[in-house]
Order: C-alpha cells, then structure tokens, then sequence
C-alpha cells in the first residue's frame, strides 16, 4: 500500500475506536509521539555480543530507540521497520484504519522490525525481540516475513517500568509462504497504569503452519487483543494458546480468531484465564471456516481464585461449508477443594497446592516448542502459577 | 521403642456430624498395625483426622506424634514431623502430571533421583509417569501410585487406605512389596485400612484393631482373631462387644 494512501487512511480513522474492549483516550499518551519521529529508529552504532548458541538474531528497543538490532544468522535478515519502503508485506494484513490504536501507529509509530526468515533455512536458536518502556506512548510496527519452506521462533518480550503509566500498541504483519513454519512466543509484563492494545495478523499460504503463544501474568490497567490468523493455503495449520492471569484492577480482553479459508486447513485455539483480586477478564476464541474439509477447535477454560474477580468466556465457530467440523468446550470454575486438600495432605501448604493446581490449569501443550525455549516457558508457567497463589 | 502415633478417646465430625466417636490406638516405631471394620465404620475418617485433614474436625481427643500433639498442627507440618497418608480413593488433577507431583513430592523429602527410579521401578508404574495424575488409571494403578508418593515421602508414620480394595491380586502383592521395603529400609510404622484383610496375606502385622460404627471396639496383637473375622464377619465382633458398644 503506498505510504500517502496508509496515512490518509490512519488520519481517518484516529477516533475509531476497537470492536471490542474498553475505549482508550490515547489523545494524552500521543503528545510526544506526534512531535515528530527525531529520535525514531536508526541502526543502532554500537556493537553488541549475543553470545554463542543463544539466539540467531536480537532486537531490543527502549521506549522509540532502537537498543540493539542484529543478527548472526546468515538465514535471518533484520532492520529496522522505518528503514523499509513501500513493500508488499507493510500494511497489507494489518489495515492502517482498523481502529485507532492501529492508525496511532500508521501515523506517530516509533520504531519495530522487519524480520525475513530466507527461503529454505531451518533457523533453530530463536529471534529474540524484546520492546521495554518507561512511560508514555510506545507505537511499534514488526513485520515477519518466513519464505517458502523456511522455519523460525521468535521469542518477544513487552514490558514497562513498574509504576509508570503508559500506553502500548503493536502491530504485528506475519507471512509465512508456502511451507513456512513459525513458533511465535509472547510474554507480556505490564503495570497497573498501562493500556496495551497489540493488532496482529498472520497470513498462511497453503502447508504453513503457525504456532503461537501468549503469556500474559501481570497486572495491566487494560489490555485488549485479538491476534487473527488468516489460513489461506491448503493445508495450512495454526495452534494458538494464551493464558494470561488476571491480577489487581486489571481489564484483560484477549482472544484469537481463525479464519480457516484454506481447503483442509485446521486450527486449535487454547485460552487458559486465571482471574484474581477484582481483575475482569473477557476470553474470546473464534473460528470461521470457509474452505473445503477445514477442522478447528476452541478451546476456552476459566478459572476464578476469590471473590471480586470476573470471567467472561466466548467461544464462537462459524461455518459457509457444511464440510468443515468445528467444535468448541467452555468452562469456568474454582479451584477444586478435594484436589486443594489432597496435595496439601501430601505435604505442600496451601499457597503451594494452589500453584501448584494453577500451573497444571495452564498446562497447554509445549511440544511445538524447541527444547531451549520449552524450558523457558515452563518456568514462566511456574511464575504465573507461583504469582498466582498470592 | 518410642511411641511413634497415640490416639487417644478420639472424637471427630465433619460438616457436624459426628464420624468417629470413641477412637485410641497406638503405634510404635516400626510397628504395623491393621485397622479393620465394615464400611462406613470411620477408618478413612479416623486417618484422615489423624492426617489433618481440614475438613475433619476433632471434637476432642487427643493426637500425638512422636509425643507431641499435633491436633492444631495444619497437613503439611504433620507431613515435615514425618506422617504420610496414601489415599483409597485420589481425585484426578487433571494438567499435573504424575512424574511431576512424584518428584515434588520427592524434593519435599529429600529423595535423590535414584531412589525415586527405583520405587518407579518397584510398583511398575513407569508407562503412567507422563499422564496426568489419576488420569485413565485403572484401579491398581491409581493404588500402586499413591504407594510411590508414600514412598517417596520417606514416612516414619505410614497412614494407608485400603490398599487392598479394588485391585487384582498381582497389584496387591506388589503393593505388599512397597510396603516391605519401607518397613525395612525407612522402619516406618504402618497403620493399614482394610476391610477384606487381603493384604494381610502378603504384610505380616504387629496387632489389630476393629472399628465399628466410629468406636474402636477391639485391639489385639492375637492374628487367629483375623481368621475369625474373615470367616465370621464383623457381625462376630459386634455380637462379642455387644456390651461395650451399647454402653
């Protein structure tokens, strides 16, 4: 999309609000952003050490500055998103009018990575992407692109200063071309002030497999996502799982949605929701499936720990094609008093048996994952559940 | 031989009602003692109270653990003086695995890696590690389990739940085995719920107690007394206290 016609668009649409989730006054986050992008992006000019085995490319940026940006993969190209012109990947799958938190970023965006997985290469040490602020507004635009046959992880962190009050948004294009396979890992650690709105997309040609986790275990003034993923290819296949744990006053609005266009496509959406204190949490999952023997299953389990909290699950499966099977389980409920009593007549106090009982709520499956990174996540699970109990 | 378990005049309720009414035993260290009585009769009640079980309120009575009562002391604090309880009847978690509440249970011990593997290895219960706790466990199965987390507990107070119920005689005498193993390694005391006395069989055992109707009504280090139940049925032992339960 040529650059005058994203931001005409974005212009348009800086008072739409979202389609779901709170409404955001952003107009008092954007003052510095819209001064102009000065201090925005550039390659960084100092040389950085990523270790041996570790990771195969790293981008970190702080607030608008871009920290460091390399790679040590010849399989992995990366720059900085502002370096990129006009390209058939940038604002293709995300529309830069979706709503305003999408075109504050069309038009005051600061920052974000375009990542190019080269056809053919099998990347096994993972692109570690990591976004930190200390206040304010943080705009940032990343795309992915994975060429045909090509396989990559990408490890991304999100954060922010305890205590100051900021706001988040992230759009996010993904492409993965026939073939391609992507492990997507997320983990988000925001405050009590923060408003975070991340827009992802993710487009599949035909045997493309995305996987995507979304961890979520921190308190957050409001959040709302929906990453969607468009199966387009034949065969292509997606497994989507988010378990966020609700904490504080915190407004958490998080789903995923498949669109199964793709003759034998299939998709499973997992939501894992932990809800305490007096946290609100709406868990949405949906699936369209339109293409010929498309399968999808949604997932949605809820679990309250006290009173004040609140859950909202939905579920949703729609169907053009009688040959598509769609099928969805909902649950909520509260941590089973026999199980609580068992474990702590094995010898665990309560605090203990109830993380314990948390972490086996969340355990989605991590198989997908390499083992490096399998560990990793398995011990943000165990944070979760430990944060969880208090 | 230090006293490893007293109870004494126990009496227990849950949600209000009362469940055990007049229950004392004793167990010294080492010891195995069964604990009989028909169904219904508080013997899960009666270990489940002496666990702490927080559902199961002592009314009054008194539990000593190596000679310290331990009626205010929460599960877990029990379990660190040393008592383990395998359950009849485990809930299924479902998401915890096997393998990882073993091993949890095993650091809270300080069970080496190599212990663990071989009390895996003794109740054959390696294909179940990777599945969720009690999840798809046949009967024998689910029993063998709960012997492994006693195991790994290392008890110096064993507490079990009919491990004799339910199962087929080849889990019985494997169980039978667990339980050898830690008589002999641990020198754990046992107290052994059962109402069919099968795992008398394959355990032998120091004494005997009956409980009917909450009320242990009967203690006795002579075994031919086991023979008389099982052939007569607790009706016997009612018809031969029947003085002392109507009083």
């Amino acid at each position: 999309m040529r650059k005058s016609l994203v931001l005409e668009r974005a212009r348009r649409a800086l008072s739409k609000p979202a389609s779901h989730g709170p409404d955001v006054d952003i107009t008092m986050y954007l003052g510095k952003a819209m001064r102009g992008k000065e201090k925005a992006s550039g390659v960084p000019t100092q040389e950085v050490n990523l270790g041996k085995g570790r990771v195969s490319a790293m981008y970190y940026q702080i607030n608008e500055r871009i920290e460091i940006l390399k790679s040590v993969s010849p399989c992995v190209e990366i720059s900085p998103i502002d370096n990129v012109e006009e390209s058939e990947f940038v604002w293709n799958a995300v529309p830069p009018d979706l709503d305003k938190y999408v075109a504050s970023v069309a038009l005051y965006g600061h920052g974000g990575f375009f990542v190019r997985v080269k056809k053919g290469c099998r990347v096994e040490l993972p692109i570690q992407t990591c976004f930190f602020m200390t206040g304010g507004a943080q705009l940032v635009h990343n795309v992915i692109v994975v060429e045909e046959g090509a396989e990559a992880v990408v490890v991304t962190g999100c954060s922010i200063m305890p205590e100051s009050i900021g706001f988040h948004a992230a759009v996010t294009e993904i492409y993965l071309s026939r073939g391609a396979k992507l492990i997507d890992v997320m983990i988000h650690s925001w405050n009590n002030v923060t408003h975070v709105r991340p827009r992802t997309v993710a487009i599949l040609e035909s045997g493309a497999t995305y996987v995507s986790y979304y961890v979520n275990m921190s308190r957050t003034r409001t959040i709302q996502t929906m990453p969607k993923i468009m199966l387009k290819g034949e065969g292509s296949q997606c497994y989507a799982a988010s378990v966020v744990l609700g904490l504080g006053e915190g407004y958490y609005d998080i789903g995923s949605y498949a669109v199964l266009e793709g003759g034998e496509s299939s998709a499973q959406l997992v939501s894992k929701v932990v809800a305490r204190d007096s946290a609100k949490i709406v868990s949405r999952l949906r699936i369209d499936a339109h293409g010929r023997g498309s399968r999808g299953f949604a997932e949605c389990n809820a679990l309250i720990l006290g009173e004040g909290a609140g859950v909202s699950t939905i579920p949703e499966l729609v169907s053009s094609t009688s040959d598509a099977e769609l099928y969805h389980e909902a649950s909520i409920g509260k941590i089973r008093g026999d199980e609580l009593e068992y474990l702590m007549l094995k010898g665990f106090t309560e605090r203990e048996a109830i993380a314990l009982l948390v972490r086996s709520f969340v355990d989605v499956k991590l198989d997908f994952l390499p083992p490096n990174v399998r560990k990793s996540m398995n011990s943000v699970l165990e944070l979760l559940a430990k944060r969880s109990s208090g | 031989m230090e006293k490893a378990l007293e109870v004494h005049e126990l009496r227990v309720a849950v949600n209000d009602k009362e469940v055990v009414k007049r229950a004392s035993l004793e167990l010294r260290e080492g010891e195995t003692a069964l604990l009989l009585g028909p169904n219904g009769s508080g013997k899960t009640s009666l270990l489940c109270a002496i666990a702490g079980h927080p559902r199961y309120k002592v009314l009054s009575g008194s539990i000593k653990l190596f000679g310290e009562v331990v009626n205010d002391v929460p599960s877990f604090e029990r379990v660190k003086r040393g008592l383990a309880l395998a359950f009849q009847k485990p809930p299924i978690i479902k998401g915890l695995r096997f393998r990882d509440l073993l091993n949890r249970v095993a650091s809270k011990s300080g069970c080496d890696e190599k212990f663990v593997k071989e009390v895996v290895q003794l109740l054959s219960i390696e294909h179940l590690l990777d599945r969720y706790y009690g999840y798809g466990f046949s009967g024998g199965e689910l029993k063998r389990a709960e012997i492994a987390l006693l195991l790994v507990s290392k008890p110096r107070v064993a507490l079990i739940d009919e491990p004799d119920s339910g199962v087929d005689v080849d889990s019985v005498m494997i169980i039978a085995s667990a339980l050898h193993e830690l008589r002999k390694n641990a020198g754990s005391s046992m107290l052994i719920v059962t109402h069919t006395g099968l795992i008398s069989r394959h355990v032998s055992f120091d004494k005997l107690y009956v409980m009917i109707n909450g009320e242990i009504v009967m203690e006795t280090s002579d075994k031919m007394v086991l023979e008389d139940i099982l052939s007569k049925g607790f009706s016997w032992v009612k018809k031969k206290y029947a003085k002392e339960l109507s009083s």
